[in-house]
């Protein structure tokens, strides 16, 4: 009882004590003294080893004391042998060493800009640093630390977990779009810029959180732009909450500006050189070239692990299964130890993704040449995962981006040459362990004319109706001048405002309508949040919800070059005449069937489809679902018999996607998309094979052709009865379209005033 | 083909900038923002931004881009330009990487072992150049000034080089009858490449008069794997230059022999044979005639240069002549 009320005081107020307790040995004994964890573990959520801390004026010491045990100081738990371990290493990473300085700018100041290369240990560590001072469960707050890719935030908060020592979902979590990983005790979350934004829509003030992390700020996503213009005015009504911007790249003097001369901290760089070479001339075919590269390197060079950046999911799994291959071929003819190569990319299960962290093989005989790893990966290495032993980089200097041409509202991802920052974080990565070499599949000429110096933030190259949709949600009147660190181009804002007026999501003096709200609940483009809940009145919600999410997912379909024509025959057994999206249907029906969820896997594979992806559809349908539910969006569907069970599906398609229709010019194979007046082409890939004059798409493919991918034929009746406004036949620019269109309404007229006269 | 060209579009839309739309001002977008006190060609943010230094010209309009739809490399250009790799820009680079020492040469037979394997490697999978171009310091590159390597030792010499190189565009046409091993190898692998190891070989045997075949061979096989023919007079040339360089070269390179002695003397790097090796054929070839030259010259990053035909000559030049030995090793030579 002593003890207790000993604490109690000291908690509250305590001078006296002070000193003892900085010098770590209250705190020893309170930790060992088995009475007060109890007393702890009663008082829930409060942390045994923390009791004597201030908040916002603990030191580094005290800190160490408390992490170096002997029970958890936020679970009380005793820690395990593998935690020990873990901190050691912790303690080796450069953001260690400035500790102090990181705690003194962090109590003194509300906004912190922190700067540090990629494996100083930001992500990781600076997140506990600020727990031990911060302290947000004694508030029953949080600390929140921001990830653009939902990869990097499942496994960093993984790996936090570990180091932390508690079950990841409890006192550490993640959440990204479709999961939440979270629970009553967390404390520390990890989670998608994106997401932080979605709860700003509810909680404008972030009341949830104590401290707020925008890591990986210099990748400058669209959500992190945003959160940063947000919060620069939250942190004014909030003087409680603090901010840390943390970013790889050194140059950090704008996001200084921006935050009003905010203090930063860099942490001193790696210490290992790292050789950059270039090929004395342009490459030919970059992959074949870094697929050489790769085995020139496993053959010739020292022991150390590879990392190739190249652009995206496909190409990854390709270059990994050849590796693989030609490595075996090596190993057999002895010119080179063992190689396992592993893919990362955004779509990659979790428990992929962590296999990049385990170590190089053992060689294949004692004595015999040192095995290696070779990861090939998408951007998500450059500086979002730290993988250490890394020693050789192999860069072609592609990536794919995404662009927005608000002209013809066209957003695609294209593969682009990366720009001069990324080309050096990419080099960078080489030098974590030891002296490394970066070879770059260009030449110096190519590095210095053609790549420019800053990749362009995703707010000035992406459609920003979410975006636009989410700020007025967010209480944000006065769009032209929000506070962007790169305003986008007036065009790109104006097409925003325009698809959300049309879509009926603001109205004419731009307000948010009540179905613009409804919309902006939903984790999705405003089109297909809007189809989604407006498909009640076409009597097949159940249906627009699977194909929501089927659209929300990665490719459904599978075709492996190597067996193309099988991949289509199967295909073919789900096709519909009338569509793709009626096809993809199809396909999730017959996943959902008996006969597939007895081997739901194999059954994917028999009929050439990802299992993957149809099990994030399912998934994502499940969170929609609660959406609607919670919306009291009533889901209902159409009698199979009934013979107007997939019009009323293609209806509910116009009624979200009105705005990107197709219609073929003359009798040809061309189309030309409505109002934008742009050629093309069906993707070779639809199912669509009659005589379809009006199609709906889903995507516009940039390529020296354009394509638009999954289309489905629709009447143009219904695109004159369902999105009247856009399809304001007057004020359609002369032309072929407007001719057709107005044949339609003529039609429709004349055929009212026959019923009129009946 | 990287970059889109017109001529590859099926078909061109009557306003592929749209104008109609965007010189509509009637529109709904264009009212909201005027009403909002935006007036066109303002840039959309705050007033008064702080940052607004940092704007760039994407503020303004969107970002143009050119489209790829195939694995052209970065740089390259379609049809024009040929994309192989040519030695000499990538000379410079071997320096720093060089370790030789006369009590190494023990270790000659391990080396050879390990040349044997890499051919292998690249023989069947062709091979691989690279030019150093400095070291990460930071996020900035800094030409060799890095603890291995003194500044003014090799990288200014790329430098140089490749400034000249570009210029003329003859040079490098003339390797590129040296170079046509790894071409072929790339182009159509096994088969071709086991026809050439073959033909190597056989060429090889003949040492002595080695450089005189070269020539004749890369000359008569230029045309069947080069589309663009290549001037005798632009050859000479070039050669001409060739040989200049490589004197040049020759200095920089013993230079960093001692560089890399005095900084590197246990390590025992793959890497540096390779230069080793190259630096023996430079070596041994500019007295003698100089056009072979180039293509000893070419670099890459860990001892892979060359042709399997350059380390059989070099295996049998190490064990018949010392001088030829100790220049393979770097070590110091009477200039
Ligand atoms: N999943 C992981 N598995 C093992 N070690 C990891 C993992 N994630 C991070 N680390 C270790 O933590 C160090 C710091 O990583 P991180 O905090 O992500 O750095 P930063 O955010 O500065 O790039 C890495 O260098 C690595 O040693
Ligand atoms: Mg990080």
């Amino acid at each position: 009882m002593a003890t207790k009320r000993e604490y109690t005081t000291e908690d509250s107020s305590s001078s006296a004590k002070r000193p003892k307790m900085e010098n770590g040995n209250g705190k020893l004994d309170a930790a060992n003294n088995p009475y007060l964890a109890h007393w702890n573990d009663d008082k829930s959520n409060t942390a045994n080893g923390l009791y004597d801390f201030k908040r916002h004026a603990t030191t580094t010491k005290q800190a160490s004391a408390a992490e170096d045990g002997p029970l958890n100081p936020f679970t009380g738990r005793s820690l395990s042998n593998r935690y020990m371990g873990i901190l050691k290493q912790r303690r080796d990473l450069p953001v260690h060493k400035q500790r102090d300085e990181f705690l003194k700018l962090y109590q003194e100041s509300q906004i912190l800009v922190f700067v540090g290369e990629t494996g100083s240990g930001k992500t990781t560590q600076i997140p506990q640093f600020v727990l031990f001072d911060d302290m947000p469960h004694k508030s029953a707050q949080m600390v929140a630390c921001t990830q653009p890719r939902r990869v990097a935030a499942m496994s960093v908060a993984q790996r936090v977990a570990e180091e932390m020592d508690v079950e990841l979902g409890e006192e550490v979590g993640y959440s990204i779009r479709f999961e939440d990983k979270t629970g009553p005790n967390t404390m520390l979350k990890y989670m998608t810029d994106g997401m932080l934004l979605r709860e700003a829509m509810h909680d404008n003030n972030l009341t949830r959180y104590s401290t707020i992390i925008l890591d990986e700020a210099h990748e400058r996503t669209l959500a992190t732009d945003i959160l940063m213009g947000l919060l620069k005015e939250v942190v004014l009504r909030r003087k409680d909450l603090k901010l840390i911007i943390m970013s790889a790249t050194l140059d950090a003097t704008k996001f200084q500006k921006y935050f009003h001369n905010a203090p930063l901290l860099a942490v001193p760089g790696r210490t290992h050189p790292v050789e950059i070479f270039y090929t004395p001339a342009p490459e030919r075919d970059y992959v074949e070239a870094a697929l050489r590269t790769v085995l020139q390197i496993h053959a010739t060079e020292d022991e150390g692990d590879i990392l190739l950046f190249l652009t995206g999911e496909e190409e990854i799994e390709d270059a990994c299964r050849k590796i693989s291959l030609e490595a075996q071929d090596l190993v057999r003819e002895d010119a080179a130890g063992p190689l396992v190569v592993y893919p990362l990319y955004g779509t990659l299960p979790p428990a992929q993704q962590q296999k990049i962290f385990s170590p190089a093989p053992p060689p294949t005989r004692p004595g015999g040449r040192p095995g290696r790893k070779c990861i090939v990966s998408t951007n998500i290495a450059e500086t979002s995962l730290t993988i250490d032993g890394i020693v050789y980089v192999v860069d072609p200097g592609f990536s794919k981006q995404k662009v927005y041409n608000p002209r013809i509202r066209v957003e695609s991802l294209l593969v682009s040459p990366i720009s001069k920052a990324s080309a050096q974080q990419r080099a960078g990565r080489a030098g974590r362990t030891r002296p490394g070499k970066c070879f770059r599949l260009y030449t110096e000429s190519a590095f210095k004319k053609e790549l420019i110096e800053q990749t362009y933030p995703e707010v000035l190259r992406s459609n920003l109706a979410s975006t636009v949709l989410e700020l007025k949600k967010l209480g944000v009147e006065d769009l032209v001048h929000f506070d962007l660190m790169d305003p986008p181009a007036p065009e790109t804002l104006m097409r925003a405002l325009e698809e959300l007026n049309y879509l009926a999501c603001l109205d004419d003096e731009g307000e948010l309508t009540t179905l613009g709200s409804l919309a902006s609940q939903f984790p999705l483009d405003p089109a297909l949040a809007v189809m989604l809940i407006v498909s009640p009145e076409f009597y097949c919600s159940n249906e627009i919800l699977s194909l929501t999410a089927l659209l929300s997912v990665p490719q459904v379909f599978v075709r492996p070059a190597s067996n193309r024509k099988r991949a289509d025959e199967m295909k073919d057994l789900f096709a519909h005449p009338d569509g793709d999206h009626l096809t993809m249907l199809n396909v999730y029906h017959a996943f959902k069937s008996e006969e597939a969820q007895a081997n739901p896997k194999q059954w994917c594979h028999d009929h050439f489809l990802s299992y993957r992806a149809l099990q994030q559809a399912d998934n994502v349908r499940l969170q929609l679902k609660r959406i609607m539910e919670r919306e009291e969006l009533e889901l209902m569907s159409t009698s199979f018999e009934n013979k107007k069970y997939y019009e009323n599906i293609r209806r509910a398609l116009v009624a979200g996607f009105f705005m990107q229709v197709a219609k073929r010019d003359g009798n040809g194979k061309a189309y030309m998309t409505v109002k934008d007046e742009q050629n093309v082409l069906l993707h070779p890939s639809t199912v669509l094979g009659q005589d379809s004059e009006w199609v709906v798409y889903n995507e516009f493919v940039l390529t020296t052709k354009n394509y638009i991918r999954t289309v489905t034929s629709v009447k143009p009746e219904w695109l004159l009865d369902i999105a009247p406004n856009y399809y304001d036949v007057a004020a359609f620019k002369k032309g072929e379209i407007k001719t057709a269109l107005q044949r339609v309404a003529t039609k429709i007229q004349r055929k009212e005033q026959e019923k009129g006269k009946r | 083909m990287g970059l889109a060209a017109p001529k590859n579009r099926s078909k061109i839309s009557n306003d592929p900038q749209n104008t109609t739309w965007a010189n509509n001002t009637e529109r709904f977008g264009h009212k909201i923002l005027t009403s909002q006190g935006w007036t066109p060609g303002a840039s959309l943010g705050a007033t008064d931004a702080a940052h607004k230094a940092h704007y760039t010209a994407a503020s303004q309009s969107h970002i143009r881009v050119f489209l790829k739809d195939d694995n052209l490399g970065l740089g390259a250009k379609r049809g024009s330009e040929r994309a192989e790799n040519f030695g000499l820009a990538g000379f410079a680079s071997i320096l720093g990487r060089l370790n030789g020492k006369e009590e190494e040469v023990k270790k000659e037979e391990e080396r050879q072992e390990k040349i044997q394997q890499r051919a292998y490697v690249y023989q069947k999978f062709g091979m691989m150049n690279f030019v150093s171009g400095g070291y990460l310091v930071g996020d900035k590159i800094e030409k060799g000034v890095k603890k291995e390597i003194e500044p003014e030792s090799s990288d200014n010499e790329v430098t140089e080089k490749k400034s000249k190189k570009r210029k003329r565009s003859g040079e490098e046409e003339v390797k590129k009858g040296d170079e046509e091993e790894p071409k072929l190898k790339r182009k159509k692998k096994s088969v071709s490449l086991r026809e050439e190891a073959a033909k190597v070989d056989a060429a090889l045997k003949a040492t002595t008069k080695s450089k005189k075949d070269k020539k004749a061979k890369s000359a008569s096989e230029t045309p069947a794997i080069d589309s663009e023919p290549l001037s005798d007079k632009a050859r000479r040339k070039a050669e001409k230059r060739a040989r200049k360089e490589e004197k040049k070269l020759k200095k920089a390179l013993k230079k960093a022999a001692k560089e890399a002695a005095k900084s590197n003397p246990t390590t025992e790097d793959p890497s540096s044979e390779s230069s080793d090796e190259e630096e023996s054929t430079s070596a041994n070839s500019v007295p003698t005639t100089g056009t072979s030259t180039p293509s000893g010259l070419t670099y890459n990053p860990r001892g892979m240069h060359a042709v399997r035909q350059r380390y059989i000559r070099q295996k049998k030049m190490a064990s018949m002549d010392p001088q030829a030995l100790k220049e393979i090793f770097m070590i110091k030579t009477p200039s």
